[in-house]
């Protein structure tokens, strides 16, 4: 051969060599894979049992329910195509989609979704999420059934008349019915694998789920893994191949993990470098209000935090602005309310401090403290209880200072871990305490149930009037009329002063560019089925 | 190790009159590292504990518009300011308070205990030497946490509470370091010696024994006081510690650290005095050691 | 000596149930429990919750229910992370924990006691200083300042080393097995240092030296030996809490051990898991005091054990 030929030949060789060396790895790049910093590791995966928030998450990703949840936190079908609501609003109907399967092929039958509820409130699950059933909502004799004065699953509100249909009779209409029925409460019980493994049936390798994943691994304090699940009824529309939740108990490693690129998104944001993060990051930096509001509960049984005009000097004295902008500054909202600004179309009630100015408020509040009986020759002595959270015990220090500095008030700081606290709340051995509280819906009423005298929170609260408006609301089907009995409700609640709110808590996360569809929202609704990756 | 006993009975046959501890003391205060160390530890506990009342400072005294402040000059704050606004050369002095008396106390509590149940166990012996090692073992492993609880529960939240919850803890240690060492001194010929000389137990353990097990524990002891400074944090956490607004050396590292990131100085100025008292303390200790010690030059 | 070995063993069974008693009584009188977390669960529900648990069993009857498992090897479900029992986390976690602290006591028994020898063969000179001055940062800088300095600089900076995670890879092993090894190489060297001064001073060592046996025959064989007896003891309970996993590496570095479960499930009122680290950790423990005493009587030839 010439030597033209020749360098020809090894030319094309190369060629064809180099074309394919680049078209393998990018075969192999095809599967993608998304990082979630998780957080602590996960307590359970049972979708009957697990109460907590973050865990929702994976269960959202491995199940659906009756309803979903979109990207950007609205109620959208989920494995029911449709619904129908009684004009008493009292029966909802749900019509699920045709073939529905679950992710072993078998197929999803109406009766499976009132398994899952079932089991949810059968004791013998040891489940803590069936007051979803009776107390958020009220689904007929499902307290009972939990109760166990029911005993026949036949007299529980929830009908399967086909395997399409699924029937949900309440007790009293409920408009923010749909923002619980949805993975998180409504997952289904695949009858075979929980027969045949019991508890274990969550496992890796024996979970049978509807949902766009299936789990494929799951390491205790490591990370749990999820797989594409083809048998999803839009499994042509999920663009990420798999899921990886990774356990990041420390904030600060987790950031350092973002920034090292090991992760795509954080569950955190350490409060201190929250400035500087969003002056470097920009719009990776997603901060959103959320369910969770802050505020402090006085002990209205022990003197003098009996007499409302104590209540009053205390609440008046915060500068809940400076609190929030300037001390912990980890971009909580400042709340005037007892029920925080989740839902827009409530016009609820402040108390009067949302109005004054700071000397205003301050003038006023010494003036009350006085009347009271306390001065700078008889100082008002309060202890303060938190917990162990940083944040809380940050705040509680801001809280004496202030009142220090404003009402010459002695405050006497503790802080108790979780258990320890608890216990000293329902022994009444306090004065003022740090309190939160977490919505299981975006709605003033969550908020307010919570603090119904019947509802035993530990309060010691009594007001006929709060819970004669309370029980009134719930029987309201119009949404529109029942928040403005809500509102009314919550007048008396703030008038009173039982507590006093602090600030509305914001979620914090760091979102790479890369990643699409992450949505703000305030139910904290980030599927990764609406997910994607742009590379 | 060493064999004091006969050490002792040649420097009395050789110079009469000097005891035996102005002899030590004349040893440390010849040895540099260990002056240097007492120099410091003064200085500390006076800064701590009469500088601020000395300069009328305020460790309570909080400003929101001056939170978490760089050190500068120009304002006062030397040392910065926290994250509420409080200045920290004040906080770091009056955390220093807690701090120093806390950790020097517990580690002589400590190791007080640690040598007399090590020596006693290791010399008894057989029967007795295994039921107060068990005994060791147990509480080993019985979780810290609980046993806090506990004492809170019978204690209060008191000085005595801390100062068992944190003894509780370093005593072990040091125990089975000076037990290990007497097993192999009990055999030696000068402590045999006294066996026949018709000295009792406990005069063999206090006189012979304890004097030549402490020296390397009083090294170690010195150098768990850092751990204990740090370690009465994590009482703080449970409630049984300083509880704001006061503070410790330990409290205001262990927050320094969490945003050190993002401000140096919360950390650095309690670490560094931390680390002075460490580095301090342990010359001491060894210049201690080495005073005591007839053999050494 | 193995008889001595047996006998040691059989009488760990009173020292464990001892343990297991202690612990049992006195988790239950912290205040709380398990299910007490939620305030938003009724009391009725709250109630059913014990009961499936067995905790409204009266005390002494859960006690003699957990020792009749723990005959069986059963260590229970964990009240908190409810998809596991106690012996599938702590048989998960346990290697993990394991694998970082044997390296990390490994080493930092190698360098704490060169560097504590050297410094003993060279007392009150700079090397003396300047060797324990680098050993005792060990123990200045805490283990949650040196982990997170060295994600910043390794991790984040220059890109060297991932910063956190498991996944079995050296790289991912290199940053935690230092961080915890720096504290004991202080404490090793200031034990074997103050030890081997002790030891060079005997009698048989200078005779030895002035026989003109050269310096490190000298220093190995005669002085070495007999200063390693205090670094022995403090390596028995030394490795049984550093294999069992420290809360701050694991935390810091995302690994998944079982240190965390020493504080958080206390913290939890898993009383199963408490139960089942407790006596995992105790078991240890006697283990190491055990080989601990036997490396004495091979150091040592006068130890005797009566």
């Amino acid at each position: 051969m010439s030597i033209r030929s020749r360098l020809l030949t090894v030319a094309a060789v190369l060629s064809i060599g180099a074309a394919y060396g680049v078209m393998l790895p990018m075969a192999a790049q095809a599967e993608t894979i998304l990082n979630r910093g998780f957080g602590a590791s996960p307590h359970t995966l049972d979708p009957h049992v697990n109460f907590g928030a973050r865990e929702a998450w994976i269960q959202d990703d491995l199940y659906e329910g009756l309803v979903a949840t979109a990207a950007d936190g609205k109620v959208i079908p989920g494995a029911a195509e449709s619904w129908d609501i009684s004009d008493d609003g009292r029966t909802i109907t749900f019509h699920l989609r045709p073939d529905l399967k679950w992710s072993n092929g078998e197929p999803l039958v109406a009766q499976d979704f009132i398994n899952g509820i079932l089991r949810t409130l059968d004791a013998k699950t040891a489940s803590e999420k069936g007051y979803y059933f009776y107390n958020v909502i009220q689904i007929t004799n499902t307290k009972g059934y939990a109760e166990g004065t029911v005993t026949d699953p036949a007299q529980v509100g929830l009908k399967a008349p086909d395997d399409k249909t699924v029937v949900i009779s309440l007790d009293n209409p409920a408009p923010h019915a749909f923002f619980v029925l949805n993975s998180f409460q409504t997952t289904p019980l695949h009858t075979p694998s929980f027969e045949k493994f019991g508890e274990k049936f969550v496992e890796a390798g024996n979970q049978v789920g509807n949902g766009a994943y299936v789990l494929k691994e799951n390491v205790p304090q490591s990370h749990v893994l999820l797989e594409k699940n083809p048998n999803y009824w839009n499994a042509a529309n999920v663009k990420i191949d798999k899921v990886r939740y990774v356990v990041t108990e420390d904030v600060n490693t987790e950031l350092k993990r973002y920034q090292a690129g090991e992760i795509d998104t954080t569950n955190e944001i350490p409060s201190d470098q929250r400035e500087a993060l969003k002056a470097e990051l920009g719009g990776e930096v997603r901060e959103t209000i959320s369910t969770e509001t802050m505020y402090i509960s006085f002990n209205i049984t022990k003197p003098p935090f009996d007499d409302v005009r104590v209540r009053r000097a205390l609440s008046m004295a915060i500068d809940r602005e400076a609190l929030q902008d300037k001390v912990l500054k980890a971009g909580y909202k400042a709340n005037y309310s007892y029920a925080p600004a989740v839902d827009p179309t409530y016009d609820g009630p402040k108390i009067a401090e949302a109005g004054m100015s700071k000397e205003e408020r301050e003038e006023k509040a010494r003036a009350l403290l006085a009347e009271a009986g306390f001065g700078p020759d008889n100082p008002l002595k309060v202890g303060l209880l938190s917990t162990t959270d940083e944040t809380e015990k940050r705040e509680a220090s801001a809280l004496a200072i202030m009142w220090k500095q404003v009402l010459g008030v002695q405050a006497d700081l503790q802080n108790q871990e979780f258990q320890a606290w608890l216990d000293t709340f329902y022994a009444g051995n306090w004065d003022v305490f740090n309190d939160n509280l977490v919505g299981d819906f975006p709605g003033p009423e969550t908020y307010l149930v919570y603090m119904k005298p019947s509802s035993e929170a530990g309060y010691n609260w009594k007001n006929d009037e709060y819970e004669n408006l309370m029980n009134k609301a719930a029987t309201v089907a119009d949404p529109a009329e029942r928040l403005k009995i809500l509102a009314q409700a919550e007048k008396i609640l703030l008038d009173d002063y039982l507590t006093a709110p602090i600030a509305s808590a914001t979620s914090r996360h760091l979102v790479k560019p890369y990643v699409k569809g992450w949505v703000d929202n305030v139910v904290e609704s980030h599927p990764s089925r609406f997910m994607s990756i742009e590379q | 190790m060493t064999e004091t006993a006969m050490a002792a009975d040649r420097d009395v046959a050789v110079e009469k009159g000097v005891s035996q501890t102005r002899e030590a003391m004349g040893r440390l205060v010849r040895n540099p590292a260990a002056m240097f160390g007492i120099v410091v530890m003064v200085l500390l506990f006076l800064a701590c504990f009469l500088g601020p009342i000395v300069f009328g400072l305020d460790p309570e005294a909080s400003d929101f518009d001056a939170v978490s402040l760089p050190p500068t000059f120009a304002n006062g704050h030397w040392f910065g300011t926290d994250d509420l606004g409080r200045d920290l050369l004040t906080r770091t002095l009056t955390g220093g308070r807690v701090s120093l008396l806390l950790g020097v106390t517990a580690t002589l509590v400590a190791l007080g205990i640690g040598v007399i149940y090590g020596a006693i166990a290791g010399y008894a012996g057989g029967r007795i030497d295994s039921l107060m090692m068990r005994f060791v073992d147990v509480f080993y492993a019985v979780p810290f946490i609980f046993f806090v609880i506990l004492l809170t529960f019978l204690f209060g939240r008191s000085l005595l509470s801390l100062l068992i919850a944190i003894g509780a803890v370093y005593w072990l240690t040091i125990a089975v370091i000076v037990r290990g060492e007497t097993l192999s001194l009990k055999r030696k010929e000068f402590i045999e010696a006294a066996k026949a000389g018709g000295m009792s137990a406990p005069a063999i353990i206090f006189r012979h024994i304890v004097p030549n097990t402490v020296a390397p524990v009083i090294v170690y002891a010195s150098m768990t006081v850092s751990d204990v400074i740090l370690g009465e944090s994590l009482l703080s956490f449970l409630g049984l510690g300083v509880q704001e607004p006061n503070t410790s050396w330990g409290v205001l590292i262990e927050d320094g650290a969490a945003t050190m990131e993002s401000q140096w100085w919360p950390l650095i100025f309690p670490a560094a005095f931390l680390a002075a008292t460490l580095f301090a303390l342990n010359y001491i200790a060894d210049g201690l050691r080495d005073a005591f010690d007839p053999k050494s030059r | 000596m193995l008889r001595y070995t047996i006998r040691r063993l059989v009488g760990a069974i009173p020292t464990m149930f001892a343990l297991i008693a202690i612990t049992f009584f006195i988790m239950r009188i912290a205040p709380g429990g398990p299910f007490d977390g939620n305030r938003k669960v009724t009391e009725v529900v709250k109630a059913n919750l014990e009961r499936a648990y067995h905790l409204d069993d009266p005390l002494w009857l859960q006690f003699l229910r957990y020792l009749w498992g723990v005959l069986h090897f059963d260590f229970g479900p964990s009240f908190k992370y409810r998809d596991y029992t106690v012996s599938e986390l702590i048989w998960q976690g346990f290697p993990v924990s394991f694998e970082v602290g044997m390296w990390a006591i490994a080493i930092a028994t190698v360098v704490g006691v060169t560097l504590g020898t050297v410094a003993a063969l060279r007392q009150h000179s700079m090397i003396d200083y300047s060797v324990m001055a680098v050993g005792m940062t060990g123990v200045a800088v805490p283990t949650f300042v040196v982990g997170p300095l060295m994600q910043i600089v390794f991790g984040v900076s220059l890109l060297m080393l991932p910063v956190g995670g498991w996944d079995g890879s050296l790289e991912r092993k290199i940053m935690p097995i230092i961080a915890l090894a720096l504290p004991n190489i202080a404490y090793i060297a200031s034990l074997a240092r103050g030890s081997m001064i002790e030891s060079l001073r005997t009698n048989h060592v200078r005779t030895a030296r002035a026989k003109g046996i050269g310096g490190w025959r000298t220093v190995t064989r005669h002085a070495l030996i007999g200063g390693l007896v205090p670094v022995v003891a403090y390596l028995g309970p030394a490795t049984a809490g550093i294999v069992t996993g420290s809360i701050v590496i694991e935390k810091v570095f995302s690994i998944p051990g079982i240190g965390r479960y020493f504080v958080d499930a206390a913290l939890n009122r898993d009383y199963t898991l408490v139960l089942g680290v407790v006596i995992f950790y105790g078991f240890l423990i006697i283990i190491a005091n055990l080989i601990v005493d036997l490396c004495y009587a091979l150091l040592d030839p006068k130890v005797r054990y009566d």
